[in-house]
């Protein structure tokens, strides 16, 4: 590969330095207002320990983001240099980034969830059963150190300017705060192209129906397109969290409790192919299969829903659902 | 100190203050209600939902934040409160790092657990009995010595 002897073409002026900053305001705003309308109507919950869970996370990782964002800039500029064409600040070129750099995303976002050394961070993002504005702030502390943003770096070699990437990437995070409510039903023609609180809801659900679906970032095509699109339906509301839910508030935890899983089951691991499985195997491979990956959980959905007894069926759903906990006065 | 470090405090300043503030706000407008475990059979309902086998021997605190369940001879299966959700949880006995028992005030015997995954906290359950169910004792037994 050689050198692209050509000066970088000069950021417009116009382009913001840090979009999500930019959006605090905005966020803060908005978590208020649903905060309002659960209180009013009761569609959606929130719990004050979690969202303090959710928002510390959140503002954790803005720290993270600048103590290891460097790794990403330096990967980006690196590769940049032996870019393909010099692209310009025109309207084709940020039509098309904008496209490459939601279908990097989708790729990252599904990589995330299939195999575990990606998803060790990613799942603090899913860790919350509940589902809300605060909830999409929960965010990760070692995205970037185990490299979630190598799926951005063909559009580097391509010949994106790496400002343009950042500002496709951060509007992306700006689009996506949104679409974590439950205040918001069906959007009718927008759901087939945009992801939308409903789409996003079946992501987050644990439902054996729901699981490993919708990795969207803006634009729900790419999910149409690759096959893991699934709708909401009715009759299966989504229960929120993770297969194995956290038993913890603890941000440290939260942050690590999957890695440390990693590293205390690569100490039992018997053969180097037990420690790849481990490390890049689907969350909860095992070699003996004591734990369950998604797609045999859901398998065992269709088997059930082929003949045998549903999950949770015979009994009133309402008495004993965890999202739907007896509480204390 | 540069006008980025202080760009930089200011923003994660305002940040935390709006952190602050959305969490203070949850808890004032009533968002802090605590789920329970109510007896048995809501224990015996989870793990059914949950498909973690069949339920043995069951122990439910006695102020509903938690409740444990033998699933044959070698899982636990966990039902504990989390806000308002109950978190439930099967795991191998291997994974029962500590049983600590210990008499609270007021009330008969309780037991301290620790669970070898960093994704759940410590607990403690607590009976109003003099003496801890049997069950409890053998998680004891089986922890002892990790």
């Amino acid at each position: 590969m050689e050198r692209n002897p050509l000066p970088a073409p000069t950021t417009p002026s116009w382009v913001p330095e840090d979009v999500v900053t930019l959006a605090v305001p905005l966020f803060i705003v908005l978590v208020i207002v649903e905060m309002i309308i659960v209180r009013v109507s009761k569609r959606g919950a929130y719990e004050a320990k979690d969202s303090a869970a959710s928002l510390f996370m959140g503002f954790g990782s803005t720290i993270a983001g600048i103590l290891t964002g460097g790794l990403y800039l330096v990967a980006a500029y690196w590769i940049y240099q032996f870019r393909l064409f010099d692209i310009g600040w025109t309207w084709w070129a940020l039509l098309l980034c904008f496209l490459g750099e939601d279908l990097a995303y989708y790729w990252f976002h599904r990589i995330a969830h299939e195999r575990r050394f990606w998803w060790a961070s990613h799942v603090v993002h899913h860790s919350s059963q509940h589902y809300n504005l605060t909830t999409a702030l929960r965010q990760t502390w070692t995205g970037n150190l185990s490299l979630s943003f190598a799926t951005k770096l063909p559009l580097f070699l391509i010949g994106f300017p790496v400002e343009m990437v950042l500002m496709f990437t951060g509007i992306s995070l700006v689009y996506q705060f949104w679409v974590h409510t439950e205040t918001v039903g069906r959007m009718g023609a927008f759901e087939w192209i945009f992801n939308t609180p409903s789409h996003h809801r079946v992501h987050h659900a644990t439902n054996p129906r729901y699981l490993d679906a919708n990795y969207a970032g803006v634009l729900i095509i790419w999910d149409r397109l690759f096959g893991t699109f699934i709708p909401e339906v009715d009759h299966d509301r989504p229960r929120y969290g993770i297969v194995s839910n956290l038993g913890t508030f603890n941000p440290l935890r939260i942050a690590t409790h999957e890695w440390i899983g990693i590293l205390r089951d690569l100490r039992g691991a018997k053969s180097i192919g037990e420690w790849f499985g481990y490390i890049f195997g689907p969350p909860g491979w095992t070699p003996d299969g004591s734990r369950k990956t998604s797609k045999m959980l859901k398998a065992e959905w269709r088997e059930a829903q082929q003949g045998g007894p549903q999950r949770g069926a015979g009994y009133p759903e309402a008495a004993i659902s965890t999202s739907r906990a007896p509480h204390a006065p | 100190m540069s006008p980025e470090v202080v760009k930089f405090l200011v923003v994660q300043g305002i940040s935390l203050g709006g952190v602050l503030v959305l969490v203070a706000l949850a808890w004032l407008i009533g968002f802090r209600k605590k789920a329970r475990v109510l007896d048995e059979w809501h224990v015996r309902k989870l793990a059914e939902q949950d498909r973690a086998g069949e339920t043995g021997a069951i122990a439910v605190d006695a102020l509903g934040r938690v409740a444990l369940a033998e699933i044959g001879a070698d899982k636990v299966f966990v039902v504990k409160a989390l806000g308002d959700k109950l978190t439930t949880r099967t795991f191998t006995r291997a994974a029962v790092a500590g049983v600590r028992m210990y008499r609270p005030k007021g009330r008969g015997i309780g037991a301290r657990l620790r669970f070898s995954d960093a994704g759940f906290d410590d607990f403690t359950i607590e009976f109003d009995s003099r003496e801890a169910p049997p069950f409890i004792e053998r998680l004891r037994r089986g922890a002892r010595g990790k």
